[in-house]
């Protein structure tokens, strides 16, 4: 029955009792004076919480205008680091694991080694201009091949 | 005074003094929730500034279904949730490392606040409370939301507003009374 009393007095206060259910609240009310005393506290309590509403700061608006111009100005990386910092700093280990990894490897880490080309010579550039001429002319000669079949069966038909 | 549908149509196209116009109407309600969620910090600060960051981004998506006011308190509301998870993350990686150390801007429910101020103490009280139970009495008592409207805001259920409402009080006049606040 008190916990019945207390959940009413809860939502009295929030004006969201029917009118049978306020008349039974007043009724315990007059009878009880640790229900009355409850309600006080809870009355005083919440015009202490009301007052944490904050004062108005005119100088918010030109702090946010600041921050968003600031944000504009960063690049993609930062943006990616705003979103999602657990994907940049993910991003970041997988980046360096990569780059250590070649450095353990090739021990250095010049341009040529990271994009894989620093065994290459020059022998090997008029070797890879000749195996592309050879492959342009085996890909011609395959492309030819059909029209002389086609004159063969040609041929067979007259015969 | 330009309605909030005119501000964000002209923040839409860009107008950077229609954008400051919507944060100057909104942000007293803003900096109450978070202030009031996150203690008067300058992380508090941080993260009211970004609740009108995130709105400005998503400005076009925003459909107006809901008010402006109800909109940018959720945003409130939900950044404030996470950086008080963050907080919590960050303390327990210094319990780790550093023993088990009560953490410093944790408010304890013991320390007697008699030489502060009311308001002070009334603020680390509700810093006592638990996040979910917090957000809907700052909503209902702090921002002057109805029931309905904060179930809205939390998207939760009338009732559990309701349950959470009277939890959250009880335990704010206890440590309150304890206090000799009230």
């Amino acid at each position: 029955m008190e916990q019945t009393s207390k959940e009413l007095l809860f939502l009295s206060l929030d004006n969201e009792l029917t009118t049978a259910e306020q008349t039974r609240l007043d009724a315990v009310l007059t009878e009880s004076e640790a229900l009355q005393q409850e309600k006080e506290q809870l009355l005083q309590m919440r015009s202490l919480v009301v007052n944490l509403r904050v004062r108005r700061d005119n100088d918010f608006s030109a702090r946010v205008a600041t921050r968003l111009k600031k944000q504009k100005k960063r690049g993609f990386w930062s943006d990616i680091v705003a979103i999602s910092p657990k994907v940049a700093a993910a991003c970041t280990a997988l980046m360096i694991a990569t780059l250590m990894g070649i450095y353990i490897r090739e021990g250095s880490l010049s341009r040529d080694i990271i994009i894989g080309v620093d065994h290459l010579t020059p022998e090997d550039a008029a070797i890879g201009i000749e195996n592309e001429k050879i492959t342009k002319n085996r890909t011609d000669k395959a492309m030819e091949m059909p029209k002389e079949n086609k004159r063969d069966s040609d041929n067979g038909r007259l015969h | 005074m330009p309605s909030d549908a005119e501000l964000v149509e002209r923040s839409r196209k860009g107008d950077e003094s229609a954008f400051r116009l919507l944060v100057h109407q909104h942000e007293q309600q803003v900096r109450s929730i978070v202030i009031s969620m996150l203690g008067d910090t300058a992380e508090a600060d941080d993260v009211a500034q970004e609740v009108f960051i995130r709105f400005y981004r998503s400005i076009q998506d925003f459909r107006g279904e809901a008010a402006l006011s109800t909109y940018l308190s959720r945003i409130a509301i939900n950044l404030s949730l996470n950086e008080i998870k963050r907080r919590e993350t960050r303390h327990m990686r210094i319990a780790f490392f550093h023993g088990n150390e009560a953490p410093a801007d944790k408010a304890d429910s013991r320390a007697d606040p008699e030489r502060q101020e009311i308001r002070e103490a009334v603020q680390k009280a509700l810093q006592l409370l638990e996040p979910d139970f917090r957000a809907v009495v700052v909503l209902r008592l702090v921002d002057g939301y109805s029931v309905k409207e904060t179930a809205e805001i939390l998207q939760l259920p009338q009732g559990t507003v309701a349950s959470r409402l009277a939890r959250g009080q009880e335990k704010l006049k206890d440590i309150l009374l304890k206090w000799k606040i009230l």
